[in-house]
């Protein structure tokens, strides 16, 4: 939008052209599908096809070290800060459990705020919010106890408000969501305690559902008879944990399911589960099955397929494909082909050992643990550099089958538990991958499980940070680490970069992880930063 | 023939009701004691669970049960979620038991895991007795928590 107005500016046609333009609310369907172009970050991983990457260029590895934290907006939240935050026109849209912020990407000042009071008794509360989804002037978010609220993106009031998942079987709506046209697309996490996922689309005008697509099929649905009965799939699991990704050419969307439940009781489900542990791709405008790729049959480990992102184009043999990203928990990046469907590549990007093996009561000692292997955090893939990074978690331990199996409406539902190894035994790795062939390039290690936001950007930077509380400015070439802030809280959520006139700004999310992290706490804040 | 119009029979079922009558009302009475959850654990087990909660699980659900960042055990999310009419003890006690500490499920005894239920007890308001709780699912599971 910026840079038309320029163009009519330096034409002399002029303002009225830009009036125009940014009087009509946004972002448009036309800027959402050009958002890859953008300097600003419109969608939770920057665009629909969800790269991570952005064409900003003035923090470079030469000048990283001189960053700045020019200023700092506390959420006063406790809560897992787990969100992604969007910036269009120069706002920027940040969310807590229950508040939604409206901020001056560049002072970190309040423009608006709006306050969600809960209203069902059976919330889940342990399922936090990754953030908004904007289009034509409003912003969308889904509330954890199964509301889907639209809110005037210009002053915060509430357009309406729709109950859109069932909280009483702990449903909680807690993904970006993705908005296509006039659709809201969107689907309850909640594997570990015994939903039965799916993941649907509602009117953006009024949030009237349009469609629903069962991850976990119901009686006669292609895919019931991968479960041994009625009984195994009315909790089976197959949350929804990150918001797909779109192909707009092909108006389909990639949808990463979660896991089944009870996670580590394998008698309760025989066979493979689906669409468990799958990316399930669907019709964007009808939810209709297109096609399905089951990464995790049948899993026995918690091991959830959480990324379906990037897409992109890539010569490989010597053909240009067009292909998408599939991180699991498993500890595999996969890279397919969405035409073939064929995987080109597949590699491991943390430590795998007896990953074949069946559980029992006495224990089986695996990597990746319970916590994977790949999270929720996608990769990031800089085309300038032919480069897929991804960041990963590295905590082996001891699966076991539980002697009993038990349904406790409101607590996990996993048959069976994982002891961890040692906390400081604890890992974390960003491996960087050539997009082109799978080689890895470089890898970073962490002393903690790496679980931020990744942002690539044309001056060869990597944005991201760490458990301990560092922001990491990173030379994307090589790995090397050129800037580290430290600010308090653990850093697993949000990591973007825009511009705001003219200048760079990377923003970073930080606060409290997952109790089983042992990480260190800190209250929400959002902290951008910039050169001098 | 129509039994209850012989009077020896009337007489023999009224009686029968009233014995019938009298031992459900004990049953209850001993039901209801025990569904109260009142009195099941001692000052002196929940001190024990006490010192085991402030160990292992402070960490996560906080120094007064009050949570983050995992659940909160008392107040009124608790009531919500366990005092329901639908939760026995022994459901607390499994999932306690199965899942607890979290980075190390199952790796204190079944009587130190019974000691940290009498102290979540003890903290929701749930008055001592003169016995301990025992470690027994068959025992707990006759044990509902109700709506106070």
């Amino acid at each position: 939008m910026k840079r038309s107005c320029i163009v009519f500016a330096a034409s002399g046609i002029l303002a009225t052209a830009c009036t125009l333009a940014h009087s009509q609310p946004g972002p448009t369907q036309e800027e959402l599908n050009q958002a890859f172009r953008s300097t600003e970050w419109l969608l939770p991983n920057h665009d629909y096809a969800g790269v991570r990457f952005v064409d900003l260029k003035q923090i470079t590895p030469a000048n990283a070290a001189s960053l700045r934290p020019v200023c700092l907006f506390q959420g006063a939240d406790l809560n897992r800060a787990l969100n992604n935050p969007l910036v269009y026109r120069g706002v920027m849209y940040v969310t807590t459990l229950l508040s939604t912020f409206a901020l001056d990407p560049t002072t970190c000042k309040v423009k608006w705020r709006h306050d969600w009071k809960p209203k069902a008794k059976d919330g889940n509360s342990s399922i936090k919010n990754r953030g908004v989804a904007i289009k034509d002037g409003v912003a969308v978010r889904g509330t954890q106890d199964g509301y889907l609220l639209a809110l005037d993106a210009e002053t915060g009031k509430l357009l309406w408000e729709v109950k859109a998942a069932d909280s009483e079987r702990f449903e909680a709506l807690s993904i970006s969501p993705l908005i296509y046209e006039d659709l809201v697309i969107i689907g309850p996490s909640g594997s570990e305690y015994g939903v039965k996922g799916w993941i649907g689309a509602f009117r953006l005008s009024d949030g009237q559902p349009v469609w629903k697509f069962n991850t976990i099929p119901d009686d006669g649905e292609p895919g019931a008879e991968t479960w041994g009965g009625t009984d195994a799939r009315l909790k089976g699991g197959g949350g929804i944990w990150t918001t797909p990704s779109l192909d707009a050419g092909r108006g389909l969307i990639y949808v990463a399911v979660g896991n089944p439940a009870p996670d580590f009781f394998a008698a309760q489900r025989p066979g493979t589960n689906l669409y468990t542990g799958s990316m399930a791709v669907l019709d964007a405008r009808t939810g209709k099955l297109n096609w399905f790729m089951q990464a995790v049959p049948h899993d026995t480990h918690d091991w959830d397929v959480p990324v379906t992102s990037p897409l992109f184009t890539v010569p490989f043999g010597g053909v240009k494909r067009d292909v998408v990203t599939v991180g699991a928990k498993d500890g595999l990046l996969r890279v397919v082909d969405r035409e073939t469907r064929e995987v080109l590549y597949s590699v491991p990007v943390t430590t795998r050992t007896n990953t074949e093996l069946d559980l029992t009561e006495e224990g089986v000692y695996t990597c990746p643990g319970m916590a994977g292997g790949v999270e929720w955090s996608v990769p990031a893939y800089s085309p300038t550099l032919d480069l897929i990074v991804v960041p990963t978690v590295d905590w082996c331990g001891v699966f076991k089958k539980g002697d009993e199996l038990r349904f406790i409406a409101g607590q996990q539902f996993l048959g069976g538990s994982f002891t961890w190894d040692p906390v400081q035994q604890s890992r974390g790795w960003l491996t960087a991958v050539k997009a082109s062939t799978g080689a890895v390039v470089w890898k970073y290690h962490s002393s903690r499980p790496m679980l931020a936001a990744v942002t690539a950007t044309s001056g060869d930077m990597l944005f991201t940070g760490e458990l301990t509380g560092d922001f990491l400015a990173i030379d994307a070439r090589n790995g090397n680490v050129v800037y580290r802030f430290n600010g308090g809280g653990s850093i697993v959520g949000g990591v973007i970069s825009y511009a705001v006139n003219g200048k760079q700004y990377v923003a970073v999310v930080s606060g409290m992880a997952a109790g089983f992290w042992q990480a260190q706490p800190g209250s929400m804040t959002l902290t951008v930063f910039a050169l001098p | 023939m129509d039994s209850t119009r012989n009077p020896t029979r009337i007489g023999v079922w009224r009686a029968g009701c009233g014995v019938v009558a009298c031992l459900a009302w004990l049953v209850w009475q001993a039901v209801g004691a025990e569904e109260s959850a009142n009195g099941l654990y001692t000052e002196a087990q929940a001190a024990r669970g006490e010192g085991l909660y402030q160990e292992y699980c402070a960490v996560c659900h906080g120094a007064r049960l009050e949570g983050n960042p995992a659940a909160p055990l008392t107040g009124a999310p608790f009531r919500a979620r366990w005092e329901d009419g639908r939760h026995t003890l022994d459901d607390l006690y499994f999932i306690i038991r199965s899942l607890m500490p979290n980075n190390a499920p199952g790796s204190l005894s079944k009587a130190q895991y019974a000691d940290v239920v009498a102290y979540v007890l003890k903290v929701n308001g749930y008055p001592a007795g003169a016995a301990e709780l025992v470690p027994s699912p068959a025992a707990m599971k006759g044990v509902t928590l109700q709506p106070r």
